[in-house]
């Protein structure tokens, strides 16, 4: 049987197989080598690191993947491609190197102006590129709150059976999830 | 008329309307809070305004949100920095808006700071509701209700893609952060607090501080928060936080009872509330740390019914008054000559055991 191939390098063998769940249900996994993985920061005996960080192109090496804080997502280095350093928003005059200091947007122009870095930003925070909440003028309906504690309740179920090794269980879980948010 | 002074000092002098321990889980939830971050259409983001500009949107948001909550604006920027810091100390302001001296408002509503909205900090608006206990879902309600007439008159920042535009991007979308502060002292004892953390991790919330972003925990308090406000929609936040600190809550009762069944680690926590007694009922100075923490395993004996608390007087409103009213910014606003810290550890140690032992200073009153 083939080797997977690392989906980082996409050279090396994959020998280290990271599931990671997602809030709300659902998971996401990533197939990686060693190497990549040290790249990310990561030492072994340590927690797996972020598949979102592992799977992002053009990661600084150091940077990690979820800063907590603004101070750590400025000290983090984290370098985008896309408009050019040097162009400045129209608006509000605001570059995107002044953004990777402080963390700070300067208008809502910015987001669309930006939208290629600020894409790639989103996506390292939320593991998401698309809101999916509510719109000015809607509420939250009793029916979303029902299926949401359902999801809520399996993924945490699913977290701790994955932290006590209950594979089997978790793979119930994970069934369940995946039928559960089918029906939606 | 906007008399800050009077203002905060009065609310000083009030018990924090979230707080009403034990509740029903045993004194581990203290309060639950939604934070919704919203954005004017039309302007620059806060700190990319003029001076002029910032007055400008303050005095405009304020106008607005009076005609759809009932309250009165407090201009942070006009208060002093210890009135400042009893805004924080109650949970109404963060560290960021409090060190700003741009023009900045917090909107207390009617009912006692249960809803506050921070205006001019790095959003437009942070809109706040608070209750006491794990009680997320309904405070989201509530914080949507509000959000609805204020949208009726403010049309927010909205975009299809990015949903409501932050100033940075760990807000952007819904702008919702649902935070639940619980007190976790037999967790900590036992070694057991770090793994449940990287649980909770994994789940992509949060741990913080008391404060929240840059706060230290003290006191084993500890604030869980969802991160991720793109791509899951607001319902989905609150039930996935919500499990997530039940499921805590329920890991700090298994160690508290862990700790009475093990004859060692019994004598070990009745050791700790004992002493913890001991000093609260005792000490002639008691600084804001030792106070924390002491009050912090009161609450475990009184929860858990242990000596010298099995009959006791001593309340949760007391020991809650006690947690908000004995830090430094309350005393040095509420006491005559408080800046001094050795005489504010003074103060703190004499109006502590007034609070907890109804003014009577003989110990065997609660034993």
């Amino acid at each position: 049987m083939a080797a997977i191939v690392c989906q980082r390098c996409k050279q090396r063998p994959a020998s280290i197989h990271i599931t990671e769940l997602l809030a709300g249900g659902g998971y996401q996994e990533a197939h990686v080598c060693l190497s990549c993985c040290r790249e990310v920061g990561w030492d072994a005996g340590s927690p797996p690191p972020p598949v979102a960080a592992l799977l992002t192109p053009n990661q600084s090496a150091d940077a990690p993947a979820e800063a907590e804080t603004k101070e750590e997502m400025a000290e983090s280095g984290e370098h985008e491609e896309g408009t050019a350093a040097s162009d400045a928003c129209p608006e509000c005059g605001l570059r995107w190197d002044d953004y990777r200091k402080v963390n700070l947007l300067g208008c809502t122009h910015d987001w669309s102006h930006f939208a290629s870095q600020l894409v790639a930003q989103v996506k390292r925070w939320h593991s998401a590129d698309r809101h999916v909440g509510r719109r000015p003028g809607e509420a939250v309906d009793e029916a979303t709150t029902a299926q949401a504690q359902r999801r809520a309740e399996l993924a945490a179920r699913l977290a701790a059976a994955v932290a006590d090794e209950r594979y089997e269980e978790a793979a119930r879980l994970r069934d369940e999830l995946r039928r559960l948010e089918g029906q939606e | 008329m906007n008399r800050p002074k009077d203002e905060v000092a009065a609310l000083a002098s009030t018990p924090v309307p979230w707080l009403a321990s034990p509740g029903e889980h045993d004194g581990i939830v203290l309060a639950s809070r939604i934070r919704l971050a919203r954005n004017a259409a039309g302007w620059r983001f806060a700190r990319r305004l003029s001076s002029a500009q910032t007055r400008d949107l303050v005095e405009q948001l304020a106008g607005a949100i009076d005609s759809v909550l009932p309250g009165r604006l407090l201009r942070i920027d006009k208060l002093s920095p210890v009135q400042r810091r009893v805004l924080i100390e109650r949970h109404l302001i963060s560290l960021d808006l409090a060190g700003s001296e741009r023009a900045s408002g917090l909107w207390l509503g009617s009912d006692g700071g249960r809803t506050a909205i921070m205006i001019g900090e790095e959003d437009h608006i942070r809109l706040q509701v608070f209750a006491p206990g794990l009680a997320l879902e309904r405070l989201l309600r509530e914080a949507i209700a509000i959000d609805r007439r204020l949208e009726s008159r403010i049309p927010w920042a909205f975009d299809e893609r990015f949903g409501y535009l932050t100033a940075c991007h760990s807000n952007v979308g819904t702008g919702l952060r649902a935070s639940v502060m619980l007190h976790l002292p037999a967790l900590a004892t036992l070694g057991e607090l770090k793994p449940i953390l990287r649980g909770l991790e994994q789940l992509h919330l949060a741990v913080r501080g008391r404060f929240g972003e840059g706060s230290e925990p003290q006191g084993h308090y500890y604030q869980i928060s969802n991160r991720r406000t793109l791509g899951l929609d607001e319902a989905t936040i609150v039930a996935t936080v919500t499990e997530a600190a039940q499921r805590v809550i329920e890991g700090e009762r298994l160690a508290r009872q862990a700790m009475l069944d093990d004859e060692q680690r019994r004598t070990q926590l009745e050791d700790r509330v004992h002493r913890a007694w001991g000093i609260i009922s005792h000490a002639r100075t008691l600084s804001g740390e030792e106070l924390t923490e002491h009050l912090g395993w009161l609450r475990v004996g009184l929860s858990l019914r242990l000596p010298p608390f099995a009959d006791s007087r001593l309340s949760w409103t007391a020991l809650d008054h006690a947690l908000i009213a004995g830090q430094p910014g309350h005393i040095m606003l509420t006491q005559s000559h408080a800046e001094d810290t050795v005489r504010r550890d003074r103060l703190r140690a004499d109006l502590v055991r007034s609070w907890l032992m109804g003014g009577n200073n003989d110990v065997r009153q609660v034993h």
